[in-house]
């Protein structure tokens, strides 16, 4: 008999990879800008983790490192997107492959020739690690900006309508610079979190997809952050679940399939929230630069 | 066969600039990272690209697949549908391609047709599960093209390493096609996949810009709620948008498998559906530019390949193209401010 606890603890523990960086491209698009580099901006902060084990820096340090080096991709989106008012899609494109190749360029110059020891991140309780904690503290903090608070009205607001937002006397575009900016950090951190404990290490395509799938999140959780942690369980659910299968080797699927069933899962469980929601919540200035 | 305007060769000459300004840019920051001798980066590069004419014919050839795929991501494009799914598109061809030409025992010019038919309609029907579920339902096509490449990976290495298998090789890819069926070459390493990508050329043109249905897409990808009050059936066009475009993507594909590899596996793509996506807004979707900036993305890329002898990382190339984004979005800048 399996307890509820020994069966929910793997989901729960996996879970910050696909929080953190929803969460933070949930914040991105509140505010009305769409982070399509999330992909390569975890790349680069997975590295950049090892990178800081590399360096003697501990597990902290780490994460540190890889949430740090999330900040100049926000900048440079926010920058094109904003100051330069150009196409925040194709920008999104960019810092992806442009993410990947500087992670994959770092890793193979630098890193691959060493022998780098990356000590996991312990648990504080229940068999969790602080990220854990953190990932529902974010949690808590963004239902409490976005429903209690002056400021969570103040990026509803520059996401729904940037033109209103500007005439009530709000900086549009100091308040998509904080957004993007801090979205793209908590990716880097995510990133770096799958490298420094889950993984314990780099590989080229460690990312796979994460990023991609966190950008469904936010579409399946109707930018709102509980729907999306939700989801960020039921995404680490479906992972899990094939990881097991691929393990066991049911007999039913080959095993080429079974390893991309997260995919097909996210494909799945996204076009079911899209058959079945009433209204989506999208923020109506969403991919749109602002120009007063 | 269209011909270049005015305006569009101005906006050419800034976009060369701009291409090769940050490619010698970042030529200049891996010779630094790298500690190479910046000399012989630029050697390299030149000697592997317009230096020798083995160098020059291979930029070209792989233009031919660049240009494939840009002129089927540009139907989609044009049409306002983001399609990320030019990889599995892709390898969807190339399946279907190896598999006619394995399977199929009739002679040369009826196997050939056939086997593009095949490779058109399955990436056609590939791509038009994500225009389906958009059309239908809303999903983002961002997702369902990037979650559908994962499964046609799947699908190649399934099929490469299952009943198509080369069983003398240890890696999943398939055998090779009979030797009637392999393309033959134009100028050695050029073979005859360019000159059906400079055909696809004016018929992706005509499609696109002298033909009703190419006209109500247009529409569709400039804004949806004029195509609805003229009475466009928008997600019908959006549906057949992704079917064309996949099935464009895939040919490109079936040349990979009778031009250059004469087999299929799923490392064959190159990331040419995912660099593609440069080359076409570089051509902002216009087929006869689009022949243009593949041909400077070629050039770029095999450049950068050509750094590996130096111990340049593969992964430098996706650096470099990512930035040729951004030389897209400035490119609009520019003109805007400019011109």
């Amino acid at each position: 008999m399996v307890s509820g606890m020994e069966l929910l603890v793997p989901i729960l523990e996996m879970s910050p990879v696909f929080s953190l960086a929803a969460f933070g491209q949930l914040l991105s698009q509140k505010s009305g800008v769409y982070d399509l580099g999330i992909e390569g901006t975890m790349t680069t902060g997975a590295v950049f983790g090892v990178l800081g084990a590399y360096m003697g820096l501990n597990s902290w340090g780490c994460l540190f490192l890889g949430s740090l080096v999330g900040i100049p991709f926000g900048a440079a989106l926010f920058f094109v997107s904003e100051k330069l008012k150009l196409n925040q899609i194709v920008v999104g494109f960019g810092l992806w492959l442009i993410g990947l190749g500087l992670a994959g360029s770092i890793y193979t110059v630098v890193l691959a020739p060493q022998h780098i020891e990356i000590e996991a991140i312990r648990a504080v309780a229940f068999g969790l690690d602080p990220i854990f904690y953190l990932s529902i503290g974010l949690l808590v903090f963004l239902i409490f900006l976005f429903s209690r608070t002056k400021y969570g009205l103040i990026v509803t607001a520059v996401g729904e309508n940037p033109r209103v937002a500007d005439t009530a006397g709000i900086n549009v575009e100091k308040v998509r610079a904080i957004c993007v900016v801090i979205g793209s950090a908590l990716a880097g951190l995510a990133g770096s979190y799958v490298a420094v404990d889950v993984v314990q290490g780099f590989t080229y395509t460690m990312i796979a997809g994460y990023g991609w799938m966190a950008f469904a999140l936010v579409i399946f959780g109707r930018w709102k952050p509980i729907y999306v942690f939700a989801g960020s369980l039921l995404f680490v659910a479906i992972t899990g679940i094939s990881a097991r299968m691929e393990i066991l080797g049911m007999g039913f699927l080959p095993p080429n399939y079974v390893a991309v069933l997260p995919y097909i899962g996210v494909l799945v469980v996204l076009t079911l929230a899209m058959i079945f929601a009433k209204e989506t919540g999208m923020p109506a200035g969403l991919g749109q630069s602002y120009t007063k | 066969m269209p011909v270049l305007k005015q305006g569009d060769l101005k906006s050419l000459l800034t976009l060369v600039a701009l291409v090769l300004g940050l490619f010698i840019v970042s030529l200049v920051a891996i010779s630094l990272f790298m500690n190479i001798d910046l000399g012989a980066v630029f050697y390299h590069v030149y000697e592997s690209t317009v230096g020798t004419e083995f160098g020059f014919l291979s930029v070209l050839r792989r233009t031919t697949y660049l240009l494939i795929v840009s002129l089927g991501l540009a139907v989609a494009f044009s049409s306002g549908v983001w399609n990320i799914g030019g990889e599995g598109q892709i390898l969807w061809g190339a399946i279907l391609a190896a598999a006619v030409a394995l399977l199929v025992a009739l002679p040369a010019p009826a196997v050939i047709p056939l086997a593009l038919i095949a490779s058109f309609m399955a990436g056609a029907l590939w791509g038009l599960i994500a225009g389906f579920l958009k059309a239908r339902w809303n999903v983002n096509e961002i997702v369902s093209t990037m979650m559908l490449n994962f499964v046609a990976t799947a699908t190649m290495t399934q099929i490469a390493g299952g009943p198509l298998r080369d069983p003398v090789v240890l890696i999943a890819q398939t055998k090779m096609i009979p030797e009637e069926l392999q393309f033959p070459f134009i100028v050695y390493p050029l073979n005859a996949a360019f000159v059906f990508a400079l055909v696809l050329v004016p018929v992706v043109y005509v499609l696109m810009h002298k033909s009703v249905l190419g006209y109500k897409m247009r529409i569709v990808g400039g804004a949806s709620t004029v195509a609805a009050a003229a009475g466009i059936n928008t997600r019908r066009m959006v549906m057949i948008s992704m079917f064309v475009s996949g099935g464009i993507c895939a040919l490109a594909g079936a040349m990979l498998v009778f031009g250059h590899f004469f087999r299929a596996q799923a490392a064959m793509t190159g990331m040419f559906g995912f660099y593609a996506i440069v080359s076409t807004l570089l051509g902002k979707s216009k087929p006869e530019l689009m022949f243009f900036t593949s041909l400077l993305l070629s050039f770029i890329i095999t450049g950068t390949e050509s750094l590996r002898v130096l111990g340049v990382p593969g992964s430098f190339t996706q650096l470099v193209v990512g930035l040729m984004f951004i030389a897209a979005v400035l490119r609009e800048f520019s003109s805007r401010r400019i011109i």
